[in-house]
């Protein structure tokens, strides 16, 4: 991976990934709700939509830590910025968490 | 066939002004030349002279051919400032009429043409413009470069720009305004209920003006990215580049959502494809969506530079470094990218369900952490004691620090009113009333226009070489401070009394009247501060005293050019820089570069030359060769604008005419001299030898095209997701017959793309001299590509039957002007290719083909993907 791009992914990296797991909530929940996954048996008794919602931010959380757990090292950024990579990689992991609690908790559809 | 190359040039003596090593001929007449490249010269006013002779714009009607970023980058932020007088005029007119009850001042018409136009005035045609003026003018000069990236595109931003807004005001003056809000919801906005031209006023004249903003992302981008001095790492770079490197992302990805929506939007309108009628498969929601995915993040991308202004100026006046440099970087970055997952918070009463509302304001809330970060780093600036020799020193009370109190107190107060908006049931009984109304103002002018005085003011005298020191602008701005205060404050509390927003009149009895008439008063004091302000600007660029140099013992690059205002070179020489770009000593570092000491200390050939970094390290690259004066710009701005006014009159064939001829137009921008023949590697100063860009392995221009993709992605994938969106949101589908594309065309337009790509990819290997044929067959698989399009087109059902088959269109016209645009760059690079202008060195055009066709073909495959995907969507939806 060249310098640039490594400080593209070493900065951009984990919102990125945050605002994918955005989109794929959303587009997934108004999807589901459509398409009545919603409201369907699954396991356990869970809605199938519910599963996934929670995977996806979930999926999402484990690889921005496993961005971070690269990062303790620098990951061959400049000192500088490899401070500001970890700041936003941490940043993006509490949001991913703030952002997507709420999947667990509140109705689906309505 | 073609011509064959030059060896490298040698310049001639009398090409060659004050220095330059490079190739002088033994004994040449050069009387101040330096010992070695680098080593700067005995005569700095010879170097001087010679580098003005080839960067200054010549006088009289020559100026219409600027492209230099000082004069290009003055003449964006006077214009912002005419349309933001404009703007003012029209909040006015706004405030008389609301000042009593039932008010006859402005009837119902005007007032909504002219609520509509003010909103549209301030976010288009001010507050964006002006800090892409700013950008313009500050950043090569912070950066050490010697001008922008792509100066002709600096100058065809700004005339699309000066085009685009004056028709709008032409439009206004001649009561055929847009009066559907600055948001322009549908369906109030579609035809049955605007039914004059004033909608398709705002739908062009929009699109038209965003062309310039696309532009200055594209440069500003580029620009950061490679166009730094010599060792000007990324972590070294100053904080307001990094400021304008995020702004600049944000504008690729937020703004083409709402140039797909206005090319939908005026194509309902104008030939009744349904996107937005909901009788007819299409929703009035999607219009909100695509509005609202540009419309948040643009508070934020109105924002982040003037916050950048301020992490600029706050350290200067507290006499410390920016406390917290690394944590304000991730900050910017985090809000950034928070800020697009707000949209929806402006559509809380659209009836979403729970879960997402839940999301969107998580985000919301969210979202105030970064900012908070921002604010605690430049108090803590502030509050740091000095180093030595005066560690009790306080910040200097200066006039920008005055608006930097005025920011500090307004915009956190509107913050404050963000969080509680931010939270859906306040929201809910919030929604639409003047609370909105001071919660936008408070962020808005709090955030930007303190800011941006305070920044005026501080770069003054860099801009005009004149010192200020009036005492008027201490009065200018207590006037707007509490003119502010006075007018916004109290529609807070109207706000929450109930008045709704966009009304033209209420009633004595609502009891809001009292607090009316005083915002209204209030609102003429903060005018009258602006008046003040202007006059006392136009007094000190009328009477100032000749400002000192670096007159603020600023830090920063922009302060160690040789004279105030700058010469239009920036710097004799470019420096090396070795440690962060914000903690330099401009005053030692002028008479240095004046010498010629550093790189590109000399003038050659006319060439208006400047470094080119590697991305991370900063290392030089190439010898980047930027554009003459020329007239292009404007010619082309003139035939952009000429296909808008065609749309906008319904003369179809004249539009694509003009569209034509820009293309035309386009096409000779890439000639210049230095690029008809190998020259090799050149001296570029301190002992470097580079390749120029038009040499370069990555020249300036295929960064461009890297840049411009990510635009260009943003709109396609805007618009596949708004077809998804309609398919499982909007009343009325799937269609009673879905329409099915034939197979035919889809499998030729597939072998075209690959074919295009192969052929593009051979192109580039080998001798690229013998690949006429090549390019013929590239050109041809896009011709090809582009007449599947219209097969498949011609196939569908009547577009404007239902939604559906208009969408289908609609990525079937986006692939087919993909194609068509492949097809020109393949077309070109033979025409090129055929003039001497390319050759195994020389490859951009080819290279440009290359990376097109690389990006089109997963691009143009997802879009043929595309109606098998939408149909399977829309039939799991059926309910």
């Amino acid at each position: 991976m060249s310098a640039g791009a490594r400080i593209l992914a070493g900065i951009a990296g984990a919102f990125s990934l945050w605002a994918l797991v955005f989109t794929a909530v959303y587009a997934g929940h108004a999807t589901g709700c459509e398409t009545g996954w919603g409201l369907a048996p699954g396991p356990a008794g869970t809605p199938p939509l519910r599963i996934v919602l929670v995977l996806i931010p979930m999926t999402g959380l484990g690889l921005t830590l496993a961005g971070l757990w690269l990062l303790r090292r620098g990951a061959g950024l400049a000192p500088r910025l490899a401070t500001t990579a970890r700041l936003l990689t941490g940043a993006a992991a509490v949001a991913t968490l703030y952002n997507f609690a709420f999947v667990v908790l509140l109705p689906l559809c309505s | 066939m073609t011509k064959p190359p030059r060896p490298a040039a040698e310049p001639e003596a009398a090409d060659v002004v004050a220095g330059a090593a490079p190739g002088i001929p033994e004994g040449g007449p050069a009387p101040a030349r330096p010992a070695a490249p680098g080593d700067g010269v005995a005569d700095p006013l010879a170097l001087d002279a010679g580098l003005r002779r080839i960067w200054a714009t010549g006088p009289g009607w020559q100026r219409l051919s600027a492209v230099n970023h000082s004069i290009v980058g003055v003449r964006f932020m006077v214009t912002a400032l005419v349309f933001f007088a404009i703007g003012g005029i029209l909040a006015m007119l706004i405030r008389v009429q609301l000042a009593t009850p039932d008010s006859g001042f402005l009837e119902p018409g005007l007032y909504a043409q002219v609520f509509t136009m003010h909103g549209t005035v301030m976010m288009f045609l001010f507050a964006i413009p002006l800090f892409e003026g700013l950008a313009m003018y500050l950043l090569p000069k912070m950066l050490g470069a010697r001008d922008m990236a792509f100066p002709r595109l600096s100058a065809y931003g700004y005339w699309c720009y000066l085009f685009g807004g004056t028709l709008l005001i032409v439009a206004m003056l001649a009561g055929a305004a847009p009066d559907g809000g600055w948001f322009m919801y549908t369906p109030l906005s579609s035809q049955p209920f605007s039914p004059g031209i004033g909608a398709d006023v705002w739908l062009l004249g929009i699109t038209f003006v965003e062309i310039s903003a696309i532009s200055a992302a594209v440069e500003i981008t580029v620009t950061i990215l490679i166009l730094r001095a010599p060792g000007m790492s990324m972590d070294r770079m100053p904080v307001f580049a990094w400021y304008m490197l995020t702004v600049a992302a944000m504008m690729l990805v937020g703004f083409p959502p709402l140039i797909l929506g206005s090319i939908l939007l005026e194509a309902e309108r104008a030939f009744g494809l349904p996107f937005f009628d909901p009788l007819r498969g299409g929703d009035p929601l999607l219009w909100q969506h695509l509005f609202w995915l540009f419309g948040h993040p643009e508070v934020y991308i109105i924002f982040l530079p003037a916050a950048g202004a301020l992490s600029t100026l706050i350290p200067v006046f507290a006499g410390r470094p920016l406390a917290g440099y690394r944590a304000v970087v991730a900050a910017l970055v985090a809000m950034a990218f928070l800020s697009f997952g707000l949209w929806v918070h402006h559509m809380y009463t659209t009836g979403l369900p729970h879960l997402s509302l839940a999301l969107f304001s998580a985000a919301s809330t969210l979202v105030a952490v970064p900012t908070a970060v921002q604010i605690f780093a430049w108090i803590a600036t502030l509050a740091q004691r000095r180093p030595k020799p005066e560690p009790m020193a306080r910040p200097r009370a200066s006039v920008p620090m005055l608006h930097v109190f005025g920011f500090f107190f307004i915009f956190v107060m509107g913050g404050l009113t963000g969080v509680m908006l931010a939270i859906v049931p306040f929201d809910l009984q919030a929604h639409d009333t003047h609370f909105v109304v001071a919660h936008l103002h408070y962020v808005l002018i709090g955030g930007f226009l303190f800011p941006m005085l305070a920044a005026g003011y501080h770069w003054l005298p860099l801009i005009s070489g004149r010192a200020h020191d009036g005492p008027a602008a201490r009065l200018g701005f207590w006037l707007v401070f509490l003119g502010f205060n006075g007018t916004f404050f109290l529609m807070h509390i109207t706000g929450l009394m109930g008045m709704p927003r966009r009304v033209h009149a209420y009633s004595a009895e609502s009891g809001w009247h009292w607090l009316n008439l005083l915002s209204s008063i209030s609102s003429f004091v903060m005018a009258i501060g602006f008046a003040v302000i202007v006059i006392d600007i136009l007094l000190t660029l009328r009477f100032g005293r000749k400002a000192e140099p670096d007159p603020w013992q600023a830090a920063t690059l922009e302060w160690a050019v040789p004279s105030l205002p700058p010469p239009p070179y920036n710097f004799a020489a470019i420096p090396r820089i070795a440690t962060r770009a914000d903690r330099l000593e401009p005053r030692k570092l002028v008479p240095v570069m004046a010498r010629g000491e550093g790189y590109l200390g000399f003038a050659r050939h006319g060439w208006m030359e400047t470094t080119g970094v590697s991305v991370a390290r900063g290392e030089p690259e190439q010898i980047v060769i930027l554009p003459r004066q020329t007239y292009l710009p404007l010619w082309t701005g003139i035939a952009t604008g000429a296909v808008f006014l065609s749309l906008l009159f319904k003369l179809y064939p004249l539009a694509i005419l003009a569209a034509l001829v820009v293309v035309a137009l386009f096409l000779r921008w890439p000639v210049g001299s230095h690029s008809d023949a190998d020259r090799g590697v050149l001296p570029a100063g301190e002992g470097a030898v580079l390749p120029l860009s038009s040499e370069a392995p990555v020249p300036p221009a295929i960064w461009a095209l890297r840049v411009l993709a990510v635009a260009d992605g943003a709109l396609l994938a805007s618009l596949l997701f708004g077809g998804l969106f309609l398919a499982i949101a909007a009343p009325g589908w799937p269609p009673a017959v879905w329409p099915e594309l034939p197979l035919a065309p889809g499998v030729l337009a597939a072998l075209a793309l690959v074919a295009a790509w192969v052929t593009s990819r051979m192109v580039a290997r080998g001798d690229v001299l013998r690949r006429a044929p090549m390019l013929g067959a590239a050109l041809a698989a896009n011709l090809a590509t582009l007449g599947a399009m219209a097969w498949m087109i011609a196939t569908l059902p009547p577009l404007q039957g239902h939604a559906a088959p208009a969408v289908l269109a609609a990525v079937l016209v986006w692939l087919g002007l993909h194609s068509f645009i492949g097809a020109v760059l393949a077309f070109n690079a033979l025409r090129r290719l055929h003039t001497g202008h390319v050759s195994a060195r020389r490859r951009i055009d080819i290279d440009l083909l290359r990376l097109w066709q690389a990006g089109l073909l997963p691009a143009g495959l997802v879009v043929l993907a595309y109606p098998s995907a939408l149909k399977a969507l829309a039939m799991a939806a059926l309910p």
